[in-house]
């Protein structure tokens, strides 16, 4: 697997990756499991990779939206707040690109540039993940 | 949360869950994530919740699934998950699918036990 080249952006990476783990956690919170996550628990839900998930998961973390504990991320009472305003408005446009359908081992998993490099091309082109597109990785 | 189990290595395979779950759904009209996790685990398959919330989000991306929030009086909201038009017609291609599956086993079945009753 190469390293990943540009384009990266790492305010649209943690605009979707706020969106996608904010959704997971707003999501198991409405089906019963509370409102715990780690960063395993991320991985296996939206396939990234966990020490991936776990800087955005800390990025969460210093913007307010979640409080750690630990190993444990929980949603803040701004988290709980914001996410049911934004998943029943503004963000349903956001949230439809998914890392869901991407094996574990990924190009755009191995790296958090690799990860940006990918979330960017999707914003931008609103192209869905594709392993044979234009940019300039290996995908082997 | 470690509630949230882990897949199991036995049961059907995990690439029947497309079609379980655009079955289940149909069959259901409208359904919650959990629920049908528990349906398609019930049905023998051998999946997570996490595999069945990643699937729902590919499904919807492929507009075959759609859903919205529930706002519920008791409890936080839940997302309820549907068939779009195209959904509808991926579940009656699952089910052709399926049967087609069902068909294959049953004839390789055939083969291997007559191989095996047969004299030698």
């Amino acid at each position: 697997m190469s390293t990943a080249a540009s384009p990266k952006s790492g305010a649209l990476a943690a605009l979707y990756w706020r969106s996608e783990i904010l959704q997971v956690m707003y999501w198991l919170r409405g089906e019963g499991f509370g409102d715990v996550v780690d960063p395993g628990l991320i991985e296996r839900f939206l396939g990234v990779d966990a020490a991936i998930g776990m800087t955005y998961l800390d990025r969460l973390v210093t913007e307010g939206y979640l409080v750690r504990d630990g190993d444990w991320y929980a949603l803040s009472e701004f988290g709980l707040e914001r996410g049911a305003r934004e998943f029943h408005e503004a963000f349903a446009d956001l949230t439809k690109p998914s890392h869901g359908e991407c094996s574990d081992d990924c190009w755009c998993h191995a790296s958090v540039d690799e990860a940006e490099a990918c979330v960017a091309h999707r914003l931008i082109t609103g192209s869905d993940h594709d392993h044979s597109c234009g940019h300039d990785h290996d995908h082997t | 949360m470690s509630s949230v189990a882990t897949e199991s290595s036995e049961g059907l395979p995990r690439r029947f869950l497309n079609a379980f779950l655009l079955l289940s759904l149909q069959r259901e009209e409208t359904s919650y994530g959990y629920e049908l996790c528990e349906t398609v685990k019930s049905l023998g398959l051998a999946v997570d919740l996490a595999a069945v919330y990643r699937t729902l989000r590919i499904m919807q991306q492929r507009d075959l699934v759609t859903s919205q929030w529930v706002a519920s009086a008791t409890g936080p909201d839940r997302r309820l998950y549907s068939l779009t038009g195209s959904g509808s017609i991926a579940a009656q291609n699952a089910l052709v699918e399926l049967t087609a599956a069902r068909d294959g086993l049953i004839a390789a079945l055939e083969h291997f036990q007559a191989q095996q009753d047969s004299p030698v």
